[in-house]
């Protein structure tokens, strides 16, 4: 029987428990709208209240757009475009903005990490700078002794600026012919086919103030482009008329992207027809004889037959087109002859006009064709380098760092061949195949895998094979500040690299404006957490592995490295910062954030026209060679552009997947950036379920209806997402965003839509030096029950 | 005869008022020439022009405007519940658009010359100030959320839930903007803090208020990579936003319904009224 409590037992019992709950209370829970907060690194070099806004150039994406980063008591809170860079003028898209979300992520690694045991039950455990530097240094040291070093792959996902050249000074003394460098999007199909036809080693600039008719074929100018802030600022040049009169953009496609909603006029076009379409629309030119013969006689090859080095004659281009009439390129593409027709007259009326080449449409089989064949058209239409046209980059001119001589272990390595095959007759002469490394990992061929940028168990086609490739690297390391999913599951070790507002670099735009722009991003906030700048690792690994190495990296940090090249745009003395002190001179690039020489110089054929002909060759004589090369010299040497069709898809997959990059959101390597959200609700809204968009007659054919949840699945794996029906879709195509998927890379990316590079084969390449066929895959689609 | 009470108090009455009416004018004036910073004195009426030809709808200025202004991260379940925070978005102009990618304008809040939002505040949080913006004052806001029924543009936004700012996020919250707790309403306000630093570099300066002062002025209008929207006073025509106002390509959302919104659209196509 329970004791009756009396009044003094009863107030002890509810005291007790009213303080208990007083001590609940008074639990520190941390509130939101405090004003006092934690010091930040370097607040105490500020005043009271003090702002400062620094000049520095954006990270988050090729463009290099200049910003002004605003620093108040140390922290940084808000980003701005910076007026005097020409990449952007004053303007920012949302990804460059979001840069701070970068900087504050919660979830960032926060010192080297090292991993402690192997496969399912190991982890990742915290270790020091010093110990992460010797235990990588003395492996890679031990590696060549061995007399192996080109088992050291890297993995680069810089395309471009100092630190993708300190990785290469470091694969060359290392002696590492195996330095993979991932540009397998549309641009570098682009850039390869004006490899092939004109030289160089870039996609073109646009010279969009002064045209007056831009055709985009299929092209991503606002959905995968790397260029978003600069089309979107040519939208304005373009479109405001104050260069004389507005331009008109038409855009053909299989899929009402941004682009095509942004345009003048969208058609749509079968996939895989726009190499049909510009050989047609190029037919149609040379019909009416209103194409620029002028630079066909004066700077083109191959148009009219030629002599191939065997002294044999190989037909031309007008040979070639001549197979290309309207009715034919109307029943290949799905565009009718009227409008074929219509689209070649204004071409040719409202000039200056250029062709836009692009997006998931290169990133099909025989993507390279239609590159190659929008350049011609190009060609045909006199844009190359002229006003209104299509620019080359000209580069800025920094110096160069001094020679050095790689020693006997690093000439035997560089020597080797190399793990992508690249160099050998099946690929000749691409740039780098990153996609045939899984191949290679399989194989053993690699010791020590070095990632920058790059986080391959998501991010690539076929990333399951990836995944099994990466777990067979004996010792892998990522440089990657936050913990992705290559980071989580598979790494070794951990070095994490600062943020970009945390350190030294420069932005080497890509092409945009085409005359020489430099910009130089410098810290902004002191840094947070033990990180360290992945420049400043390179050096100090190739100072601890000693001679002969550390020659060939004699500067005290990147930032030295890196002001050594910048003194040559201090020696040209021209372009925007003129000083003759050097210290003024870096004085007002740290102030400006970016040096350019505005005044492009037309029709610089020496500078532009860098083939072995120094011609514009409509017949590329490099891929003659290497596509005798590649059937062992057989007597059909297919010099020019050609329609080539998709393959059949298989009855059991009977649709064609196509996946691109939503805007400013890019790949979905900026999925940890919170407000980035809001940009893409392909892959956030629906409560973080991925969409497809499909024609309604598709979704009837395949049983989906408009909000359906379904599965697509393909011979490499599955994804789920929910139906959306759109009748600007060409038929039989479903078209998925990249970018979800993701299962690590912090609490705002994890688990929220779908992989589409999980439905993607890995490894098929052919000469593009790009995914190629490895994006074309046939999926089915059905129902699903969430 | 001795004045009767009443006589005293008129009396006393006027005198006071005497004396109270010539410093209370002159304070007005003083007032104005703080507030306005104009040429001829006018008080502004700031105002905003979008121009869709040029907006490619990249999201830049809804997530400078999320920066600027210290919004609520997005999350699952506000964006579940439709109850998420972003005073600057994108919509839709056209309804029933099924595919995954639809023509997009930025929607800031209108700032309604005739606003039915501060009409039905009960306590006097919104209001609209001299210079026509429509303000919101957060510490008086009751939650009642009438603002956010009125406004025939859903431009306001009611705080469900206590926004979170997690560990190191907190950093980047701007120090010029107060952030909203949980149970009261916010929305756009042209960035009217901007607007007061501005002014109040203008007046050290000693120098009028001009069009380039103001023309970017909103975070969203400064990002924009088109230059697709223009801030600035519509009562000067000379302005570049009164210039876009009135240009035959302009309209405003929902004029009929008599609101008077100072956000003007300027449409997709030139050709067809050039």
């Amino acid at each position: 029987m329970a004791t009756p409590l009396d009044r003094r037992q009863f107030l002890q019992l509810a005291g007790g428990a009213a303080s208990g709950a007083l001590i609940a209370g008074c639990h520190h829970e941390e509130d939101p709208y405090a004003l006092e907060r934690p010091e930040v690194p370097g607040a105490d070099g500020f005043m009271r209240g003090e702002e400062r806004f620094i000049a520095t150039a954006c990270a988050q994406c090729p463009a290099g757009c200049g910003t002004r980063v605003r620093v108040v008591e140390g922290r940084a809170v808000k980003i701005e475009g910076h007026h005097s860079s020409p990449v952007n003028r004053g303007g920012i898209g949302p990804r460059g903005l979001s840069a701070l979300q970068a900087l504050y992520d919660p979830d960032r690694v926060r010192t080297p990490l090292r991993r402690v045991g192997k496969g399912a039950g190991s982890k990742l455990e915290p270790i020091g700078w010093d110990e992460a530097i010797a235990l990588l240094s003395t492996r890679l040291t031990e590696l060549r002794a061995r007399g192996a070093p080109e088992q050291l792959a890297i993995v680069c996902g810089r395309e471009r600026g100092t630190m993708l050249e300190l990785w290469q000074r470091f694969a060359a003394a290392y002696g590492t012919p195996n330095l993979l460098n991932s540009r397998d999007h549309a641009e570098g199909v682009v850039a390869h086919a004006v490899r092939l036809m004109q030289g160089g080693n870039e996609p073109p600039a646009y010279d969009w103030p002064r045209a007056r008719y831009v055709l985009s074929l299929g092209s991503g100018l606002l959905d995968s482009s790397c260029q978003l802030v600069a089309f979107a600022r040519a939208q304005h040049e373009r479109r405001d008329g104050s260069a004389g009169g507005r331009a008109k953009v038409v855009h053909l496609g299989a899929w009402r992207s941004r682009t095509a909603v942004n345009a003048d006029e969208f058609l749509v076009m079968k996939p895989g027809s726009a190499a049909a379409i510009a050989l047609g629309l190029a037919h149609l030119l040379v019909r009416d004889g209103v194409h620029d013969a002028a630079f066909v006689a004066d700077h083109g090859f191959g148009f009219a037959p030629w002599l191939d080095r065997a002294g044999v004659e190989q037909p031309g281009l007008a040979a070639r087109l001549a197979d290309y009439a309207p009715a034919r390129v109307a029943e290949l593409t799905g565009v009718p002859v009227a409008e074929l027709e219509r689209i070649a007259r204004e071409l040719v009326a409202q000039k200056p006009a250029f062709v836009v080449a692009g997006g998931e449409e290169l990133l099909l089989a025989h993507g390279l064709e239609a590159a190659l064949a929008i350049h011609a058209l190009n060609g045909l239409l006199g844009a190359i380098d002229r006003p209104g046209g299509l620019l080359t980059q000209r580069p800025a001119p920094l110096d160069g760092w001094p020679e050095f001589e790689p020693d006997e272990v690093a000439q035997a390595g560089l020597a080797r061949p190399r793990i992508d095959g690249v160099g050998t007759a099946r690929l000749p002469s691409c740039g780098t195949v990153l996609d045939a490394l899984p191949e290679a990992l399989q194989r053993g061929a690699v010791d020590t895998l070095l990632l920058h940028y790059a986080n391959p168990a998501w991010s690539r086609p076929g990333a399951a094979r990836w995944r099994e490739a990466l777990a067979r690297v004996p010792f892998l390391v990522s440089f990657s500040p936050y913990l992705d999913e290559t980071c989580a599951d598979l790494a070794d070790l951990v070095l994490p690299d600062s943020s970009s507002l945390e350190r030294f670099e420069d932005a080497a735009p890509g092409p945009s404006v085409g005359f020489p722009v430099f910009g130089i991003a410098q810290p902004t906030v002191a840094t947070l957490h033990s990180t360290r700048p992945s420049g400043d690792v390179v050096l100090a690994l190739a100072k601890a592995m000693g001679e002969p190495l550390a020659a060939a990296f004699p500067w005290a940090d990147f930032k030295a490295a890196l002001l050594k090249r910048v003194v040559g745009l201090h020696n040209a003395k021209r372009g925007t910062i003129v000083e003759t002190k050097g210290s003024d001179f870096l004085k007002r690039l740290y102030e400006e954030g970016s040096w350019s020489e505005p005044g492009y110089v037309y029709e610089q054929w020496d500078a532009v026209l860098t083939t072995p002909s120094g011609r514009f060759e409509f017949a590329s004589q490099p891929l003659a060679q290497e596509r005798a090369a590649l059937t062992g010299g057989a007597a059909s040497i297919d010099a020019l552009p050609r329609h080539v069709e998709l393959p059949t898809p298989p009855p059991d997959r009977p649709w064609l997947l196509l996946a691109y990059r939503p805007g400013s959101y890019a790949t979905g390597s900026g999925a940890n950036l919170p407000w980035l959200r809001r940009v893409a609700p392909e892959v956030h809204a629906n409560g973080g379920v991925s969409v497809v968009v499909v024609h309604p007659e598709t979704a009837l054919a395949a049983g989906v209806g408009a909000g359906s949840h379904v599965e697509l699945e393909s011979v490499h794996g599955r994804v789920q997402a929910i139906a959306r029906l759109d009748r600007d879709v060409a038929r039989g195509v479903v078209v998925m965003a990249e970018g979800g998927g993701h299962t690590a890379f912090g609490r705002y990316a994890r688990g929220r839509g779908a992989n589409v590079m999980e439905l993607f084969a890995a490894g098929e390449t052919d000469c593009a030096g790009s995914v190629a066929a490895a994006r074309a895959a046939h999926v089915s689609m059905r129902r699903s029950a969430s | 005869m001795t004045s009767s009470r009443r006589g005293v108090l008129r009396t006393l009455g006027t005198a006071l008022l005497g004396a109270l009416l010539p410093s209370r004018r002159a304070n007005a004036q003083t007032a104005a020439s703080k507030r306005t910073l104009t040429a001829d004195g006018h008080t502004p009426r700031w105002g905003m022009a979008i121009d869709l030809d040029l907006c490619t709808a990249c999201g830049g200025c809804v997530v400078a405007c999320a920066s600027e202004n210290n919004l609520p991260l997005p999350d699952d379940s506000t964006d579940a519940a439709g109850t998420g925070v972003s005073w600057m978005e994108l919509v839709a102009p056209r309804s029933g658009e099924q595919g995954v990618v639809a023509e997009l304008a930025p929607m800031p809040c209108m700032h309604c010359d005739n606003p039915p939002c501060t009409k039905v505040c009960p306590v006097g949080a919104t209001y609209q100030n001299e210079e026509g913006l429509v303000v919101q004052i957060w510490d008086r806001c009751i939650g009642c959320r009438y603002c956010t029924a009125a406004c025939p543009y859903s431009r306001r936004y009611y705080n469900w839930s206590k926004p979170e700012f997690p560990d190191d996020l907190r950093n980047l919250l701007n120090p010029d903007v107060a952030t909203r707790p949980e149970g009261v309403v916010e929305k756009c306000t042209f960035c009217v803090h901007r607007l007061r630093k501005t002014k109040e570099n203008v007046r050290r300066e000693g120098r009028l208020l001009t069009d380039d002062d103001v023309v970017r002025l909103p975070a969203c209008a400064q990002s924009c990579p088109a230059s697709a929207i223009v801030f600035g006073d519509l009562a000067d025509p000379t302005s570049r936003v009164a210039h876009a106002a009135a240009s035959p390509r302009a309209s405003r959302l929902l004029e009929h319904l008599g609101t008077q919104p100072k956000v003007y659209y300027l449409s997709k196509d030139r050709r067809r009224s050039s």
